[in-house]
């Protein structure tokens, strides 16, 4: 299974119905905050930080703090928890500022090195890239189920440029596989 | 995304509508995963505990990275 980041570079390049390529700019296509929030909340879901409310004089922010520096195993996630460990007490709000330079790009190298966006080939075209329609189907897959099979006019729109706020939030809505939406609490 | 050229303004405001619905229903699942972590069906306390906390991160973490409401997306 795909990272939250990996999953935010993959939906961000491959939208549906339509066969598209990259000429392996990702940072023009891929909100760069989006890759970087999913970095922080694969660390949530790990277990190694968790957001604290902080007050300090009399302004309170979110606060990202290291519950347990245990490595992940994974290079790019491991190397985030380092850097939070080495500064803490930073807000949510800074750290993706942080953290969303060259993550578009970071995992876009490691998506390619994984043959999930592989060079296309078709057509003798070998400026760009494809996405593994397989990975692309499995992440769609699970945001529809979800969200209750949205019409298929909608699900058209995530590939769209004002897609972006929709694809994170209901992105993040689909990493929770334990409560779909309308299914009796 | 930069080579579409199919939009017109009646497309973009159907794009902004169903970007709100989604937004929406994806909100609205987080909540409902919260609701369901706060209840503890199933679970011991702490990992309760720890399921709520996650959950607020997450939502936490995401406002933060939300768009200003003027932006357009990921360009």
């Amino acid at each position: 299974m795909l990272t939250i980041p990996e999953e935010v570079v993959l939906v961000h390049t491959r939208p549906w119905g339509e066969r598209r390529v990259w000429d392996g700019v990702p940072s023009l296509f891929i909100s760069k905050e989006a890759v970087a929030a999913g970095r922080l909340i694969e660390l949530v879901l790990a277990k190694r930080v968790m957001v604290e409310r902080q007050r300090r004089h009399l302004v309170s922010r979110d606060a990202i703090v290291v519950i347990d520096a245990a490595p992940t195993g994974d290079a790019l996630l491991d190397e985030a928890l380092t850097r939070l460990g080495t500064a803490e007490g930073r807000s949510c709000g800074r750290w993706i500022t942080q953290l969303a330079k060259g993550s578009p790009q970071a995992y876009w190298d490691r998506l390619v090195a994984q043959s999930v966006l592989r060079p296309d080939t078709l057509g003798g075209d070998s400026r760009g890239y494809v996405a593994d329609d397989a990975c692309v189907a499995a992440i769609i897959g699970r945001i529809r189920a979800v969200l209750e099979q949205p019409p298929p006019g909608r699900s058209a729109r995530y590939g769209t440029r004002h897609g972006a706020r929709t694809r994170w939030w209901v992105h993040h809505a689909a990493r929770f596989p334990v409560q779909p939406v309308g299914a009796d609490s | 995304m930069l080579r579409d050229s199919r939009f017109s303004p009646s497309a973009l405001i159907r794009d902004h509508r169903a970007q709100r619905r989604e937004e929406r229903a994806g909100k609205q699942a987080m909540h409902e995963f919260k609701g369901w972590a706060a209840s503890g069906a199933g679970r011991e306390l702490d990992q309760r505990d720890w399921a709520i906390a996650a959950a607020d991160a997450i939502l936490t973490i995401a406002k933060a990275a939300e768009p200003e409401p003027t932006g357009g997306g990921a360009l």
